[in-house]
């Protein structure tokens, strides 16, 4: 196959994909759960401030629940699911993270709230009344691995601090998970943005290291448990490195961002095809599109005032 | 009356057994129809035995004769169920309960067998068959007073005959591990002279193996011995078996093979000889016949949990990832260095156990003048465990790492938990024995070639500098050296707390002695005079002209003189350095440093991890002098210091001062220590590329990709850029679209993109 054959190929892929790669509104909650004790009210204080800050930077401000220790109630959990559920289309998805203190009896989950605390039933009972292709709940707690077996089935990306409920000891992954959301060693493809998935591995990465360095027995296995397929923790963008777009943008600019997105979605339709293609043709067809990329970031970052590197 | 179970268990002997081997009860067994079996075994009839010991097995013998006879027939399970019926039926009988112990001994369960032992002793206090037994045993675990019972059991006339034959023959066993030649030898004639008083002509058995192994160790011929025993039992294995090992504690390994080799062609049932020829072929790489005879032994004697943890080790060694240097032998016939790694650590630790282990071989063969005549193997252990078992059979032993001739066995980085041990140097240490045992042909004794070693890591070594631990020198405020002639005690049979580590400093500084009072080259002198396989008395005579009073003399005053002021003024030592660590952590600055000064002021050489320099370093930082913090950590380092985030904070601080050659240098000597640190290869490599050293660069930045790092797409690039820099233009290209994969919009690997291709254009 002659390479104008093969790039052309790419791009019409790339055109049936598009509407397939589209996320339309993304609806947030951030719960934050009783500390028990100051030092933990601190941490769990610091992560819900430094997690709702990079989410106020991503997520339309309607669409952004934040619940601090006062607020997080039962009753409130529930009336968020409901305004989702009647005000979402199933384009949408929803994000749910949870940072605080969990325990779990051989059978129930229970995520440590005031008043009645939040059990898996629940949120098992609330996800399931909704309508939208992507559900992701991230939770920080101890024994938040329970989740992954009582939760499995529900289409949900889960993403727990521990591997399994019997893991009961205070995790120190909420606190990594918070920070690599302002750290860009954890924005691993460079594009500026911390993604789910990169924050994810970031922290994951940082609590065994941590471990290692102290010495002891690790306590805690952040797990990712993605039964929808759909990779939603790789795609949803937590944190903005570069702040938040600017709306105006000249014609000229606009002009250029588009084009970048587009090969940038070429880049992950090329993907996509690679086990077919041979390494040879796959390197010919992404140097294209690296050399096309090269040159439309280069007349971004004139217009934006910079020098080109 | 014998229950049914037990009348089935036998039945099913009498078809499959046959007989096993067993230690000789040296007189414990008493009935007549029984000991006629055992003339027959220990005659080496085993044929006859075998048709006596089946005959035993009915109900006109007592349970205690036919727990003996199934035992000797080889099946131990029933052997205890037997005995435990007999010892019911006989509740009183302490004879039944010291034979049942010795079952128990036979099958590896030591507190079992004491148990027993006990037992017959409540039951009988002056048992001296339960007292030798529950001795030999307690010996085993390193009590020193059973050594006083057994001696107590060998000099008493009224004990049986057996009893102190045996005591005695223990007795000797201890003397020539400990190189008491001519004390082994007294021992030896009382052992014979005993047996003498006795028509049991089995007595002299282990007294001929004994004398075999005294050869042995006195560097003669032991076949005489070995003859008259296999006169008596031409089957016996221990005859060859007992001088292998003493050829084995010697480093002797062709003729350990070769005698192991020959205990099993007399008596293939000698399971305990198979292990030992399995161990020692795998000391030689020869994991093949290893396996062979492991296997075989397991066959026989499933109870020996080293069987169980070689036949693993064995398993996890052929996994094992092996680089031979240079790969592509063409001037030589053989690699030079052959590395075996851990498949997951091979990446990572190969391209500094290669470059260092090639080092020390190039070293030692000019200072010691000798050219290795095989590939000297390498074999480094991720897990501590599997390294004891490869060196010792069990774990739970604190080497670090092991030499047996051409093979080195060690714990790599990650065996070892804390930041204390230095990787590299051990490998330089082992590497070292590789030349002390093969110039000498393995006749040298255990402490030389320690000495050796010690003071080549001081000298050549990666750390340069003369180290002897807090604890020698605490030990050496009450305790003595040893005489240079009986110095291989202290490896062998030590007699306090810290005595091997104070042989291994004290063999040490004898080697820097002799480099200081009459050269290095009579060092060397030395090692070629025990090649000629005399002992150490001979060995100082003729190479240094001295008696080795004369010598130990000498030594006395070099220490005094080099070291008795630390001696003397540890203590004081100790105290300033703890009132500098209390200041500190105060945070009172002014205090820590003077204190912390003070120390250092006696004690200048002293790095360890707990270093007054550290706490001297912390303190200026607490002051914010910079400057005066570093200047402290490069002087901790100069002197041989390695604490990895203090030298990590140096090299950054060298590298921002632009003193890059010698921040390469700090960050080069932490790879001896931790390698796997993903941190440390980048700012080296970064500073090395920066410096216009490419190639060395690229191993930094492929040695991260090894490490897994969270960044691909950042390692990716600097590998790109190395390579580039290198000139290898289309392999750069090729990393560089791999980082752009995992990162398209990653502008520094964009920009490499566009000069490659600008490049290729030109």
């Amino acid at each position: 196959m002659s390479w104008r054959w093969l790039r052309f190929f790419v791009i019409g892929f790339t055109f049936l994909l598009t509407p397939l790669m589209v996320v339309a509104e993304t609806h947030a909650l951030l719960i934050q759960g009783l500390g028990g004790e100051a030092w933990y009210q601190r941490q769990f204080d610091e992560q819900v401030e430094l997690i709702g800050e990079s989410l106020k930077g991503v997520i339309d401000e309607a669409h952004l629940t934040i619940l601090d220790v006062s607020a997080a109630r039962r009753e409130a959990v529930v009336e968020w699911f409901d305004t989702v559920a009647t005000g979402s289309v199933e384009t949408d998805s929803v994000l749910i993270i949870m940072v605080g203190h969990g325990t779990f009896d051989g059978q129930e989950y229970k995520f440590n709230i005031s008043g009645p605390d939040l059990t898996s039933g629940d949120i098992r009972e609330n996800l399931d009344r909704l309508a939208v292709q992507g559900k992701v709940l991230l939770n920080t707690s101890s024994s938040s691995g329970a989740l992954l077996e009582l939760l499995s089935g529900e289409s949900t990306t889960l993403l727990t601090a521990t591997k399994n409920g019997n893991e009961r000891n205070a995790t120190r992954f909420g606190r990594f998970f918070a920070r690599a959301l302002g750290d860009t060693g954890a924005d691993l493809d460079k594009n500026q943005k911390i993604s789910l998935q990169e924050a994810f591995d970031h922290a994951e990465r940082a609590t065994s290291d941590f471990y290692d360095e102290e010495g002891l027995l690790a306590t805690e296995h952040a797990q990712l448990s993605d039964s929808s397929g759909a990779q939603l923790a790789a795609r949803m963008t937590l944190a903005n490195l570069g702040g938040a777009e600017s709306l105006q943008h000249s014609p000229e600019l606009t002009q250029l961002i588009e084009e970048r997105d587009q090969i940038d979605r070429e880049v992950e339709s090329l993907r996509l095809q690679r086990i077919g293609m041979s390494d040879e043709d796959y390197q010919f067809v992404f140097q294209s599109l690296m050399l096309e990329l090269i040159s439309v970031q280069d007349e971004i970052e004139l217009l934006e005032g910079g020098d080109v590197e | 009356m014998l229950n049914k179970p037990i009348l089935g268990l036998l039945v099913t002997v009498l078809f499959f057994a046959d007989v096993q081997a067993r230690e000789y009860h040296y007189g414990a067994i008493e009935d007549t129809n029984l000991l006629q079996c055992e003339k027959l075994y220990w005659s080496g009839e085993t044929s006859g035995a075998e048709t006596c010991y089946k005959s035993l097995l009915n109900s006109n013998h007592s349970l205690a004769v036919q727990a003996e006879a199934v035992w000797a027939l080889g099946d131990r399970q029933s052997a205890n169920s037997v005995f435990q019926n007999a010892a019911k039926v006989e509740p009183s009988n302490a004879a039944i309960l010291v034979r049942w112990g010795a079952l128990y001994a036979d099958t590896y369960q030591s507190q079992e067998a004491l148990n027993l032992y006990t037992e017959a002793l409540a039951l009988e206090p002056e048992n001296s068959y339960a007292k030798l037994a529950a001795a030999e045993i307690l010996l085993a675990s390193g009590e020193k007073q059973a050594v006083e019972q057994i001696e107590q059991l060998a000099d008493d006339g009224s004990v049986p005959i057996g009893v102190r034959v045996k005591a005695t023959i223990v007795l000797a066993n201890i003397a020539l591990k400990r190189d008491e030649i001519e004390r082994a030898g007294g021992l030896l004639d009382s052992a014979e002279n005993f047996s003498s008083d006795s028509s049991d002509d089995t007595l002299l058995l282990g007294v001929y193996a004994m004398r075999a192994g005294k050869a042995v160790r006195n560097r003669q011929n032991p076949e005489e011995w070995i003859e008259r025993a296999l006169q008596i039992n031409p089957a016996y294995g221990d005859a060859y078996a007992i001088p292998a090992y003493f050829y084995m504690i010697t480093f002797r390994y062709d003729e350990t093979g070769e005698y192991y080799q020959r205990a099993v062609d007399v008596q293939d049932d000698h399971w305990e000889a198979h292990l030992s020829l399995a161990a020692n072929h795998l000391r030689q790489n020869r994991s093949t016949l290893a396996r062979e005879h492991y296997e075989l032994a397991y066959a026989g004697d499933p109870f020996n949990p080293e069987l169980v943890n070689s036949l693993r080790l064995l398993d996890y060694y052929d996994t094992f990832s092996v680089i031979n240097y240079p790969e592509n032998a063409e001037e030589r016939l053989l690699p030079q260095l052959s590395l075996r790694l851990d498949t997951e650590e091979r990446d990572v630790l190969s391209p500094y156990a290669s470059r260092l282990a090639l080092k020390a071989i190039e070293t030692f063969s000019q200072r010691y003048e000798f050219d290795l005549k095989q590939t000297a193997a390498v074999e480094i252990y991720p897990n501590h465990d599997d390294f004891i078992v490869r060196a010792l059979g069990m774990p739970g032993t604190a080497l670090l790492g092991v030499a047996f001739g051409y093979v080195v066995a060690m714990d790599s980085p990650n065996a070892q938990a804390g930041e204390d041990y230095h990787w590299g140097t051990t490998l330089w240490h082992e590497v070292a024995h590789i030349f002390t045992l093969e110039a000498s042909k393995h006749n040298i004794p255990r402490w030389f070639s320690e000495g050796v070693s010690v003071f080549e890591e001081w000298n050549t070594g990666p750390l340069n500098a003369v180290r002897i631990p807090l604890h020698v020198l605490k030990s050496l405020q009450t305790q003595e050296f040893l005489p240079i002639a009986e110095l291989d005690r202290g490896f062998v049979q030590p007699e306090y707390q810290n005595q091997v580590i104070v042989s291994y400093m004290q063999a040490g500084l004898i080697c820097e002695f002799v480099r200081r009072e009459f050269g290095f080259d009579k060092l060397v002198d030395m090692l070629n005079t025990y090649a000629a396989g005399v002992n150490t008395t001979e060995v100082v005579a003729q190479a240094l002209s001295l008696t080795v009073e004369e010598f130990d003399a000498q030594f006395a005053k070099y220490f005094e003189q080099e070291y008795g002021a630390q001696v003397e003024q540890l203590d004081e030592w100790n105290a300033a350095r703890e009132v500098a660590a209390e200041a500190l952590a105060k945070m009172a600055w002014d205090d820590a440093l003077e204190s912390a000064q003070q120390a250092i002021d006696m004690m200048p050489g002293y790095v360890e991890i707990d270093s007054p320099y550290l706490v001297k370093a912390e303190a200026q930082s607490g002051k914010e002098d910079v400057s005066a913090q570093m200047a402290t950590l490069e002087t901790f380092w100069r002197s041989g210091g390695y604490q990895v985030s203090a030298l990590f904070e140096l090299a950054t601080y060298l590298n921002e001062q632009q003193r890059f050659d010698e921040a390469i240098e700090v960050l080069q000597s932490q790879l001896l220590v931790t390698p796997f640190d993903l941190e440390l290869h980048f700012l080296l490599g970064d500073i090395l590329l920066q410096q216009s050293r490419a190639d060395e660069a690229l191993i930094e930045y492929q040695v991260a990709l090894a490490l897994d790092p969270l960044d691909k797409a950042a390692t990716y690039y600097r590998i790109a850029n190395a390579l580039y820099h290198t000139g290898d233009i289309e392999q750069s290209r090729s990393s560089t679209l791999t980082a752009l994969d995992l990162a398209p919009h990653y502008r520094p690997a964009q920009n490499l993109l566009k000069s490659i291709l600008s490049y290729k254009v030109e």
